[in-house]
């Protein structure tokens, strides 16, 4: 392999890493691995652009935005690119986000009279809590099949367990900016304080439930993509095109 | 009516269309794209001897739709929920008129729902009792996401839905479908929030508020909702289909709801022509929650499942049940794990 083909590989490799940090709000999911990335590609002179695709042609456009800009925002942090383009196809307001989300613009300019600006960030806020509570519903069912009582998962903090199980946890906590240290709470409400013993059965229900509205949703948007756009729909994006 | 080893089961089916999206009816990109989104959910949940030629599905006949909910479909009643989308289909999508042609034709099989928009004001109000004098409605199905003008949506909270919710009580309008899911204007509101089906549950508990698709993406909000009003319904459209493909996924949307809401309050409906009501009420009456999901879900009664596929439909559109398909009154119902509001459940 040439080193500029390797360089090549390195930065596609990077590209789908970058994309790989945007989650479909809604599914709380990597847009990676639910194959909405139809393809990536890096230009010799480092310039990268991003095909998007989604299950249905009236996808909420709301959640379309979010993805899209969100898609442009990861791929901007690769230092060596000189420009980035994110591109959303067969969607009813492909055009608008397209355009919008290109010069910088927010959802509210992008269309206007349509939409009104500060309802963003609390939508993708409410889905972010959604994704926190349904990640402690795992780990919580997880732990008291394990044996764990009640009583210890309201005192566990994050360091009593193994990184690799909280790995969702913490990074949804980032995202809402609540505290991701060591000895902060394993079960948190909203604000991140801790759930003491006595409430924590029903707050596990409650996030079982969140889990399930979720995964039900995530079902339904797999099989529409697999749908429309055939069965490998989402096997993951396609192999990026390597300029020589 | 279905039977199966030896129960009668009563089916109402609670959400059906007859609509026009032909290509000479479709108006414009929209029109043609709302179609084939349609299409792909028949295509993505449906066994494959349900999937319909595109054409077709833009436009079926009303033999077709005779044929496939009556005929083969086992139900005894079907309602119509008109979605009019005036913008995209040059005659409307799926409107009262359309609907209630065949209502009338039908008159002991198909009832029609009626619709409104609070943001009409006064002359809403006359239309809407314009309509109920002419299809004597029971129901109305409710879009609270779709922009109108300069509005981007309403909630069943604002002041003008008062009157207008007011006037469905006064009229004898109990059932009140209300659409929670994806709008199809560039809103950024969030389109599934369920927060305003709490409070005019309160504020009109003589009307029944059935929630179509039962708030999927946000299953928890809904049924914690639900578990606070007793009026407050979950429909099963769109996901009773998962049953197929994905019955793992089935049975926990089903045992959730089982156990947030009871079994008095969930009601069938196949979304026809997106689904064929006779595939769908085989499978469920053959379904039960897998095994290894038991100790937490429970099982799935033959009592409940005769009240979700008719029974409480029939309670709340006053339909006539035949005797052998009436429950016992002493058979016990229950058998899901008692959740919050399942007192009448015998655990």
């Amino acid at each position: 392999m040439t080193a500029a083909v390797s360089v090549a590989v390195d930065r596609v490799t990077a590209v789908n890493a970058a994309l790989a940090t945007v989650l479909d709000p809604e599914l709380d999911r990597p847009i990676t691995d639910l194959g909405f990335v139809r393809s990536v590609s890096v230009a010799a002179d480092g310039s990268v652009a991003a095909a998007l695709r989604l299950p249905t042609y009236f996808c909420a456009p709301n959640f379309a935005w979010l993805m899209v800009e969100d898609a442009r925002r990861a791929l901007a942090t690769l230092d060596w690119a000189p420009s980035c383009t994110v591109v959303l196809e067969d969607h009813f307001a492909s055009e608008e986000i397209n355009e919008g989300v290109a010069c910088g613009r927010d959802f509210a300019d992008a269309f206007p009279g349509l939409a009104d600006g500060e309802a963003m960030a609390q939508l993708r806020a409410t889905f972010l809590r959604k994704g926190h509570l349904a990640a402690q519903g795992r780990l919580g069912k997880r732990l008291l099949e394990r044996g764990w009582t009640l009583q210890q998962l309201s005192e566990a903090a994050l360091q009593d367990l193994p990184e690799r199980l909280t790995v969702t946890l913490r990074r949804r906590r980032a995202l809402l900016g609540l505290p991701t240290g060591p000895g902060t709470p394993l079960f948190a409400d909203e604000e991140g304080r801790a759930v003491p013993a006595a409430a924590l059965e029903w707050h596990l229900r409650r996030a079982r439930t969140a889990g399930v509205g979720i995964s039900a949703n995530t079902e339904v948007c797999e099989g529409l993509l697999a749908a429309r756009y055939g069965p490998g729909g989402t096997a993951g994006p396609e192999r990026g095109e390597v300029a020589p | 009516m279905y039977r199966k080893d030896g129960t009668d089961y009563f089916v109402v089916d609670g959400h059906i269309h007859y609509w026009d999206a032909s290509e000479a009816n479709t108006a414009n990109k929209y029109g043609e794209g709302f179609i084939r989104c349609f299409y792909d959910y028949q295509r993505n949940l449906s066994p494959s001897e349900w999937v319909w030629p595109l054409e077709k599905f833009r436009k079926y006949s009303e033999q077709d739709l005779v044929h496939d909910i009556f005929e083969t479909g086992y139900a005894d009643w079907a309602i119509f929920q008109p979605t009019y989308l005036s913008e995209f289909y040059t005659e409307g999508f799926n409107t009262t008129e359309r609907n209630g042609e065949l209502a009338r034709k039908y008159p002991d099989r198909l009832i029609v729902n009626g619709a409104f928009d609070p943001r009409e004001g006064e002359p809403g109000l006359a239309r809407l009792e314009q309509l109920h004098a002419e299809w004597n409605l029971r129901g109305v199905k409710l879009y609270t996401a779709e922009w109108r003008g300069s509005s981007k949506g309403w909630k069943l909270t604002d002041p003008e839905a008062q009157e207008y919710l007011a006037l469905c009580e006064q009229l004898g309008i109990r059932n009140i479908h209300i659409h929670k899911g994806p709008t199809i204007w560039p809103l950024n509101r969030d389109a599934f929030d369920v927060a305003d089906v709490d409070h005019a549950a309160s504020a009109f508990p003589g009307l029944n508020f059935i929630v179509e698709h039962a708030g999927l993406p946000r299953l928890d909000d809904f049924c914690w909702i639900a578990t606070q009003e007793p009026n407050v319904y979950a429909g099963l459209s769109v996901v009773i289909p998962l049953i197929h493909t994905r019955p793992r996924y089935f049975a926990q949307v089903i045992g959730e709801l089982l156990y947030w809401l009871d079994e008095d309050r969930i009601v069938f409906g196949s979304d026809y022509a997106i689904w064929s009501p006779k595939w769908l009420i085989e499978k469920f009456v053959d379904f039960q929650i897998p095994q290894d999901m038991q100790g937490e879900y429970g099982v799935l009664t033959t009592a409940v499942k005769r009240k979700i596929l008719g029974l409480t439909h029939a309670r709340l559109y006053d339909l006539k049940v035949p005797e052998t398909a009436q429950l016992p009154v002493d058979e016990p119902a229950g058998g899901l794990s008692a959740g919050p509001n399942t007192g009448s459940a015998a655990a």
